[in-house]
């Protein structure tokens, strides 16, 4: 079944790929020489970190590449012994022919802490005879420096505006999809270079049936929900804490949204609201400054409301100057 | 350590015989076999909750089951057909297990070798106070022989054997680090002595689990309830009646009520408002609060929302025995009903935000020296960001947070589940793949039945997880139908094979639990769940703290599953795995 298009066109080869030539041309050198060093592949959202991962081992292996790429997810093995454990398993079953390593892609690496990365480091070194490491991350500062010594570190840009409206334009004439221009402009400037998001917000928009224009765009990612945080903001500037608190316990709760998610679409909302430009500079500091402490450790709800907090006493501040 | 819990259960077993309480026949016991039981170290000398214990089981208040199944394994033991070697008494605080403990004893002529857990927890502690008088029952550790009663039976009990301190870390390598094997000196005590035991423990299923399996098989499992509040003013009546204090029904009731299902609480509470007095009455129960030892969390919260002084603010979460977190908590609930005025919300919620900061430096580098400033920020810091006075009374309340929370972990599973294997079918996290895939599939669930059924029979959905796709009850029409059209279906639009029984036992399970009908997630499909997952919040409460706060948890759980009609029964079943003191912390 291959009806989610990230996945029906998700490329079979590294020629495929978009928007990464580089990368892709020191990649095909590998598989040339049939070895590999170990990597890191650093980058934000939907650049083609994961595809080229699968891409790699496709063309190095063939048919059979799955039996020798195993693919984990740091976020979602909790903790470094499950990684572990699979990854002995894995290791320990020698790979046949003329290969003779195996793949690991260890997904959102940067989820694992410091000293659970430390464990990886013993763990990529004991096993380097009969593995190869592909660790993929959005940020490679968070990965620790003895790793990042042990790979070649590869950084995947976000797409290039011109790359992601061909390759969107490519896709729906497979599609059989009439998109106006604005349309394919509003997808790209959505997308934010993440192929991802453009392929998923396209597919959404022609679920509708309708016409694909720049409305209809905007209008399938904009249900994404930033509403509701506005709405957030607007309750809590306009003075009613407990309300805006249980709204807030809504998006946690039942939209299932991260606090990180919210604390973003804050501060992307924070310069459509009513406030007086010198408070939206101040009021960006501090929002900066929750995200920071979230990145840190800190407790997401409690840091969302001190900031909702923080938003009353502005919104009462404001009714003052008035 | 160990010698010195061997020296308390022999002298126990034996040396207290003479000391025979006056309670004891005001508690209906058999005065005649019964040895009495020397009260614990740091029960006030004296203390009611002593001197009525009950000296046999028929002086258990309460708990008529748990008495019987008790009575009828102690005489399978004597004559040597016992099914299971040990028993396990489950149970709340002050519901009397231990009393029950020591009266099977008595009742049964049997010596008793009492360890408490929480005094010598690791593993030759235990053994070598088991095994001195338990395997090899004649001579104690320090060389005295031991006479034993009757033919030398003697009843081990292990007091507050879920309170091991038995870490399950591990270092980077495997190896156990605090795991210093109390369990397995339980499970290995239960299996080789040539005595009954008991077993007492708050949480079964921290008993039963992590190396504790083997009880399951060995020991006999018998639960101790809540005492119902007109039990407890019972007891409270025949106390008063002993010692001549004059009471008030209202005053009685109130008290009973209070209790939470824990008569050792309500005695304690009955012997310190009488102290002096030699009376009760209701007014003298709002000085309760006060004149406790543990202050209640309730005034801590009083006295750093209300107060305006930094000492009293800090003293207050001093006497209060929690953590941090669980302060901050019940600040975090209550401070916008206190604090009116913006500005002085803000910067108490800053310094709750600072306090946090601390707190998460503490868990990630398990730096506890950090919890001071956390402390400091959370009660002086809080109590003086206010700039005025606030003189109303406010009805403080419970952290529904947590009630929230757990109301919606039973719709967690579904959600977990679903997006784990649409993150494996799209190589992402479930993290990820809620982000970036669930808009999308819910869209085009919507929009495309065709994609729909392609999609649950690829990804082998349940109906659960078509439900949450579909945002509806998983009995809904629409789930039923993809489920037909994906797995097969027959002619009435029922399910057909495997998915049918699945398809049934839903049906019934939400057939109590929803009284209104539709009503979407979170509303009469949340219901029947809220019960459980609310009582659960209540237990992880009680983790942290007093049972007040578990009641109340629990009271809130009634609300949110008021259309169940189920019982109390469910006690989580199978959730027992994930709880944990952490779930608390990180709300």
């Amino acid at each position: 079944m291959e009806d989610v298009w990230v996945e029906k066109y998700r490329p079979r080869n590294l020629s495929q790929v978009v928007g990464q030539d580089d990368i892709v041309a020191r990649l095909k050198g590998y598989v040339k020489v049939g070895n590999l060093p170990h990597l890191l592949f650093a980058g934000p959202a939907g650049t083609g970190k994961t595809t080229s991962a699968i891409a790699l081992a496709r063309e190095l292996y063939g048919e059979g590449w799955r039996a020798r790429f195993l693919e984990l997810n740091a976020s979602d093995e909790r903790g470094i012994g499950v990684v572990r454990t699979k990854i002995k398993e894995f290791a320990r079953t020698a790979s046949m022919g003329d290969q003779l390593f195996k793949i690991i892609f260890l997904d959102e690496a940067d989820a694992l802490t410091p000293e659970a990365q430390a464990a990886l480091r013993r763990t990529m070194e004991r096993y380097t005879a009969t593995c190869r490491f592909i660790l993929s991350c959005n940020y490679s500062s968070r990965i620790i420096e003895p790793i990042q010594s042990r790979c070649s570190v590869f950084r995947f840009r976000p797409i290039k505006q011109e790359d992601m409206a061909r390759h969107l334009r490519n896709l729906a004439g497979k599609e059989g999809l009439r998109v106006t221009d604005d349309g394919f402009d509003a997808l790209v400037y959505v997308a934010e270079g993440d192929l991802r998001r453009g392929i998923n917000s396209l597919q959404v928009a022609a679920s509708l049936g309708g016409k694909i224009d720049a409305e209809a765009l905007y209008r399938v990612t904009s249900t994404a929900r930033p509403e509701e945080v506005r709405s957030l903001i607007e309750t809590a500037l306009g003075g009613d804490f407990l309300k805006a608190r249980g709204e807030l316990d809504d998006l946690l709760l039942q939209y299932g949204l991260s606090g990180e998610d919210i604390i973003r679409q804050i501060h992307k909302s924070v310069f459509d609201t009513g406030i007086p430009d010198r408070l939206k500079v101040q009021l960006v500091d501090h929002i900066g400054e929750v995200e920071f402490r979230m990145v840190e450790g800190a407790n997401e709800r409690i840091q969302l409301e001190a900031l909702l907090a923080h938003l009353v006493s502005v919104g009462a501040k404001m009714k003052e100057a008035e | 350590m160990a010698r010195r819990n061997a020296e308390r259960a022999e002298e126990r077993s034996e040396g207290a015989a003479g000391r025979e309480g006056p309670g004891a026949a005001a508690a209906g016991g058999r005065p005649g076999a019964a040895p009495v039981r020397p009260a614990p170290s740091g029960t006030p000398p004296g203390a009611w909750t002593e001197k009525y214990r009950p000296r046999s089981l028929e002086g258990i208040v309460g708990n008529a089951r748990a008495v019987a199944e008790m009575r009828k394994w102690a005489t399978d033991w004597e004559h040597g057909h016992a099914r299971k070697k040990g028993l396990i008494l489950a149970g709340a605080p002050g519901t009397g297990k231990t009393s029950a403990a020591h009266a099977l004893a008595a009742d049964m002529g049997w010596g008793v070798l009492e360890l408490n857990a929480s005094d010598a927890r690791n593993y030759t502690a235990i053994k070598r106070v088991a095994f001195s008088g338990a395997v090899h029952d004649t001579f104690s550790d320090t060389g005295e022989f031991i006479s034993s009663r009757q033919g030398g039976r003697k009843l081990i009990i292990l007091d507050e054997a879920d309170h091991l301190h038995e870490s399950t870390e591990r270092s980077a390598d495997g190896r156990d680090l605090g795991d210093r094997g109390g369990k397995r000196a339980i499970v290995e005590t239960v299996q080789r002595t040539r005595q009954p035991v008991v077993l007492i423990v708050n949480d079964r299923y921290a008993l039963t689990r992590d190396g504790g399996e083997a009880l399951k098989e060995l020991c006999q499992m018998v639960r101790f309830d809540r005492l119902r509040k007109d039990a407890i003013r019972a007891a409270l009546r025949r106390i008063c009646e002993s010692e001549g204090v004059r009471w008030t029904p209202e005053a009685l009731d109130e008290l009973g009520a209070r209790a939470g299902g824990d008569l050792r609480a309500a005695v304690n509470d009955l012997q310190s408002l009488t102290a002096g007095t030699g009376a009760l009455r209701l007014e003298s129960l709002a000085a309760l609060g006060s004149r406790d030892e543990r202050a209640q969390i309730f005034d801590v919260v009083v006295d750093i929302l209300k107060g305006t002084s930094a000492d009293r603010a800090r003293s207050a979460m001093r006497r209060l025995d929690e953590t941090p977190e669980f302060v901050m908590l019940w600040l975090d609930e209550n401070l916008p009903l206190e604090y009116k005025h913006p500005e002085d919300l803000a910067r108490a919620f800053g310094s709750l935000s600072r306090a946090d900061v601390f707190l998460g430096r503490v868990s990630r580098r398990q730096q506890y020296g950090l919890w001071g400033y956390a402390s400091d920020l959370i009660s002086a810091g809080v109590s003086l960001a206010k700039r005025r006075r606030y003189p109303d009374f406010i009805r403080y309340r419970f952290p529904l947070w947590l009630v929230k929370r757990a109301r919606l972990r039973g719709g967690g599973r579904a959600q977990r589940e679903t997006l784990a294997r649409i993150g494996a079918y799209t190589h992402l996290s479930t993290y990820s793949a809620r982000h970036d895939m669930l808009p999308l599939v819910r869209q085009l669930f919507d929009s495309d039945h065709n994609f729909a059924v392609r999609f649950v029979r690829e990804l082998k959905l349940e109906p659960e997880h078509i439900a949450y796709l579909l945002d509806v009850e998983s009995v809904s029409p629409r789930v039923r139908s993809l489920v037909g059209a994906a797995y097969g279906a027959d002619d009435e639009g029922g399910v057909s094979t495997g998915m049918k029984e699945f398809a049934s036992e839903r049906e019934e399970g939400a057939g109590d639990g929803t009284a209104g009908g539709a009503g979407g997630r979170g509303g009469s499909a949340g219901a029947g769940k809220g019960r459980r997952g609310a009582k659960k919040a209540a237990r992880e409460v009680r983790l942290g703290g007093g049972d007040w706060e578990a009641e109340k948890a629990e009271e809130e759980a009634g609300d949110a599953g008021k259309e169940d009609g189920r019982g109390n029964e469910g006690d989580g079943e199978g959730e027992g795995g994930d709880r944990n003191q952490k779930s608390l912390l990180d709300f």
